[in-house]
């Protein structure tokens, strides 16, 4: 009666345990639809199968029906051995198939062998092998668990010593069919340990997911986020580049238009103001005066026409070796400094020479120059000075001037920006198109009551033939 | 200048035409002014000229062809062009059919009466 309410009750307990697994695996197949989960289902559905009729054979006839008992627990257990070994990757489908094969072998033994004297049939020793077979496998392929804890590892090996101690317990016959009950109670409770186990795995592993996942999305944000700063910068570069371009050429339309239909009626005047003075040359001195000054104005007008004219032709470069201190030379004897401002040179002959247009950049240094030493109207230091910097010759005029407030740098190149009283804010304007004509570039430093540098490279001729 | 030296001024801005007439009048040439280059062909047909001053940019026929018909008709009469406008095609044309100097306004008025005096002499 004893082992008839131990069998009877560890069956039970075993049958739910099955249940349960069935039910967890059923769960986590709906939630992701993955096969491996439906054949760890089903597996433990076989095995509460086995369980539910070796139960209800007990509870019938007395006796326990131990042929489809041990099958469906044999074939439960390959069928969850097959589902943990694809749940760690271990395997491939295909596998199970020919596994299923020798399962279909293994369950027709007992029929043509007569039942085993240990009192269990090959079923059980299936299920040992399947449960030995799993592990072996799972060590053999370690790295399966790479990325996990070790505790993990640790608890699956522990598991499987469990669960062949216990099959192995009963080939070796510890379990007789007198403690049967005893050695179910074994198995629910390993069986129970492992669907833990598997659970407490399957939230690492989604947790690690999560962890990976988050921090990959985290990674990528950043990237994509240092991507768009990046993109944004330079298409808002581009943009103040077209709008620059965009006026620019507005600005060049307008300024050659209204240049030359200027000069017709300034033409007019210079030549009345001729007229005049040549049929009066004995008029008194006011009205020489006068035609002088109307002279000097229409001359400074044309001046401005000039350069507004000059702004506005298209620039194209005439390059040819042009040495950097012979050109420099040109422009101080051509725009001399004035007195109270002294002039130093460091720009060896022994630099490369540039290959630009000379024209184009002796109107720039010209310009500098100039600017230069209006900026030191009380006298000051003017240096030119010239450095090789990779394929190109960095050339800086250097004053030590008013220099220029910081609101004024942002704008110095912009055309129609000046901050001298006369002047039409197209010199700098002017010098840039023509350093970027000749695939240079034009650089600004100041610093407000000490001075201004404008730095101009341009190309060296060896590097710019190729 | 032993005979007057007749200059022919064309020009559609008056102001400019007649200013540039008075100069040359005071200094001693004979200016005749028209305002367009049909006119002007009608004054060579009529009297003959030393020098022909024109503007390039005109309505109608514009300075260079005018050059042109000049040439065609009248031979070698000096021709000089002045313009206020950067109009390089007709400018390089101009030169290659042989204009005696181009001018830009406002004019270089020594300038002009110096080449002037060159063709007189």
């Amino acid at each position: 009666m004893d082992t008839f309410n131990t069998l009877t009750i560890s069956l039970t307990i075993l049958a739910a345990v099955r249940l349960i697994g069935a039910l967890v695996f059923l769960d986590l197949f709906l939630q992701k639809r993955e096969r491996k989960y439906i054949l760890l289902c089903a597996g433990w559905l076989t095995l509460m199968a086995g369980s539910a009729w070796g139960l209800s054979t007990h509870l019938v006839r007395g006796e326990m029906e131990n042929y489809w008992f041990s099958l469906l627990a044999g074939f439960g257990t390959y069928l969850v051995g097959c589902g943990a070994l694809l749940y760690f990757n271990a395997i491939k489908y295909r596998t199970i198939f020919i596994g299923a094969g020798l399962i279909i072998a293994y369950g027709t033994l007992p029929l043509i062998l007569p039942n085993l004297e240990i009192g269990v049939s090959p079923g059980v020793i299936v299920q040992a092998l399947i449960a030995l077979l799993v592990t072996f496998i799972t060590l053999f392929k370690r790295k399966v668990f790479w990325g996990f804890a070790r505790s993990s590892y640790l608890w699956l090996v522990a598991l499987a010593v469990l669960a062949d101690a216990q099959t192995l317990a009963f080939i070796l016959g510890i379990f007789g069919p007198s403690n049967l009950g005893l050695g179910f109670c074994g198995t629910a409770i390993t069986q129970f340990v492992a669907i833990v186990f598997f659970l407490h795995l399957e939230h690492s592993i989604s947790t690690r997911q999560i962890r990976e996942s988050e921090s990959r999305y985290r990674t990528l944000s950043k990237h994509l986020e240092e991507r768009v700063a990046e993109r944004t910068l330079e298409l808002h570069e581009a943009q103040e580049k077209l709008v620059r371009q965009e006026k620019l050429a507005v600005l060049g339309q307008l300024s050659g238009s209204v240049g030359h239909e200027l000069r017709n009626p300034l033409g007019v005047m210079a030549n009345a103001v001729y007229f005049l003075k040549l049929i009066q040359p004995d008029a008194n001195e006011k009205v020489n005066e006068y035609l002088a000054i109307l002279e000097a104005e229409i001359h400074t007008s044309d001046k401005i026409i000039t350069d507004l004219l000059e702004f506005s032709r298209t620039k194209s470069a005439d390059r040819e070796p042009t040495p950097a201190r012979e050109l420099i030379k040109r422009v101080l004897e051509r725009y001399p400094a004035p007195e109270g401002v002294t002039v130093s040179l460091k720009v060896p002959a022994s630099l490369p020479p540039l290959f630009v247009d000379p024209g184009h950049i002796e109107q720039v240094f010209g310009n500098l120059v100039v600017n230069a030493c209006q900026a030191m109207p009380a006298g000051g230091r003017l240096s030119l000075s010239a450095r090789r910097q990779k394929d190109m010759l960095a050339i800086a005029v250097s004053d030590t001037g008013t220099g220029i407030s910081p609101e004024n740098m942002a704008r110095l190149f912009e055309p129609l920006f000046t901050t001298k009283t006369k002047g039409t804010g197209l010199g700098l304007a002017v010098c840039r198109r023509l350093v970027e004509a000749n695939d240079g570039r034009i650089e600004a430093r100041s610093e407000l009551d000490k001075g201004t540098t404008f730095t101009v490279t341009l190309p060296i001729e060896e590097l710019a033939r190729g | 200048m032993d005979k007057p030296f007749r200059v022919l001024i064309v020009d559609d801005d008056v102001n400019m035409m007649r200013t540039l007439a008075d100069i040359l009048a005071a200094s001693g040439y004979i200016a005749e002014t028209t305002s367009s280059a049909l006119d002007g062909l009608g004054k060579l047909e009529a009297n003959p000229f030393h020098c022909v001053v024109t503007d390039i940019r005109m309505q109608g026929m514009n300075g260079v062809e005018f050059q042109q018909v000049i040439k065609d008709k009248y031979g070698p009469i000096p021709v000089i062009l002045i313009t206020a406008y950067a109009d390089h095609d007709l400018i390089v044309r101009g030169r290659e059919q042989g204009a005696l100097a181009f001018l830009e306004k406002p004019l270089n008025i020594p300038l002009l009466l110096s080449i002037l005096r060159a063709i007189a002499t």
